[in-house]
């Protein structure tokens, strides 16, 4: 077969180009959605990031400072936390938001020996940062609460559960 | 090809698929390199805080009349470092962090700031002073 070098693409190549324009149309939704899972997990795993170098860096916020002064924390001396994993679960369909539910779970191990108060608070600041990433990252603090609790995304809604200590 | 300049349709089409590809991680990579900034500053200020801590306890477990200069690096944040009793704060953008300076006894709370100079020493009393 000759082409007539004018520039134009062959018949047989619109038809390939066609049918394949129609097969990603069918499952762009699909995409879409994993893509936005994918996305949601490497902004989770940057807010964790985030929450646990606090710990190590023991500079907080001004009020939380005081707080810790006041009850004698150890937080304020810098500890090292370790991320051991960040997973979801799919928590199914959620009727009042009409959208899928997704909950994500911490596992986090620290030497040094905390107490549960303290362990707890290093938690919450973790999931609150994980929160926050997600919902800078899909765009939607206008949509949620002050503590980001629960994050939306296009598809999804995403809930924290605490954070385990291994 | 016509070699009439125009770019091809197929091109187009991989430039907008590029495109969008981009503007999702846009948003993504601004919120890593703010968090990424963020942790620095952190880390940067409790080195800060370290350092002086250390020079003082340094100073501290001398003789007498020993003294040291120390000079308090500039930063991008406008910090300020409290020393009380036992205490050392560091203080700046409403953010907070301390460590402790066990046995240290300052005359009174001294509070110092970035780019200046100081001299610590420890007088005839056993007590630090900070000028």
């Amino acid at each position: 077969m000759k082409l007539e070098n004018k520039g134009q693409a062959s018949a047989e190549y619109l038809l390939l180009a066609g049918v394949l324009i129609v097969i990603l149309m069918l499952s762009i939704v699909f995409i879409a959605s994993q893509n936005e899972l994918t996305m949601a997990m490497a902004a989770a795993r940057n807010g964790v990031n985030d929450g646990s170098m606090y710990a190590s860096s023991a500079i907080y916020p001004s009020d939380t400072y005081n707080e810790y002064s006041r009850a004698n924390y150890e937080v304020l001396i810098p500890s090292s936390v370790e991320i051991i994993n960040v997973s979801y679960v799919n928590m199914g369909y959620d009727s009042n938001f009409e959208k899928e539910k997704i909950q994500f779970k911490v596992y986090a191990h620290t030497s040094k020996d905390l107490s549960k108060k303290e362990l707890d608070s290093i938690g919450d600041r973790i999931n609150y940062n994980l929160r926050k990433s997600l919902a800078v990252t899909f765009e939607t603090t206008k949509a949620t609460n002050k503590l980001y609790n629960p994050v939306f995304s296009n598809h999804y809604i995403f809930t924290t559960a605490n954070v385990k200590w291994v | 090809m016509d070699n009439q300049g125009f770019i091809s349709v197929e091109f187009l089409f991989s430039l907008f698929i590029i495109l969008i590809v981009a503007a999702g991680l846009l948003v993504y990579s601004q919120n890593t390199i703010n968090s990424t900034l963020n942790i620095e500053s952190d880390l940067n200020h409790r080195l800060i805080l370290d350092n002086v801590a250390n020079t003082i306890n340094q100073v501290d477990s001398q003789g007498e009349f020993y003294s040291k200069y120390l000079k308090l690096p500039v930063t991008d944040k406008n910090y300020v470092l409290k020393l009380e009793k036992n205490k050392l704060t560091i203080e700046y953008e409403n953010k907070k962090g301390e460590m402790i300076v066990p046995f240290i006894d300052p005359y009174s709370t001294y509070k110092m700031y970035p780019g200046h100079i100081y001299e610590i020493e420890k007088t005839h009393e056993g007590k630090i002073l900070i000028k």
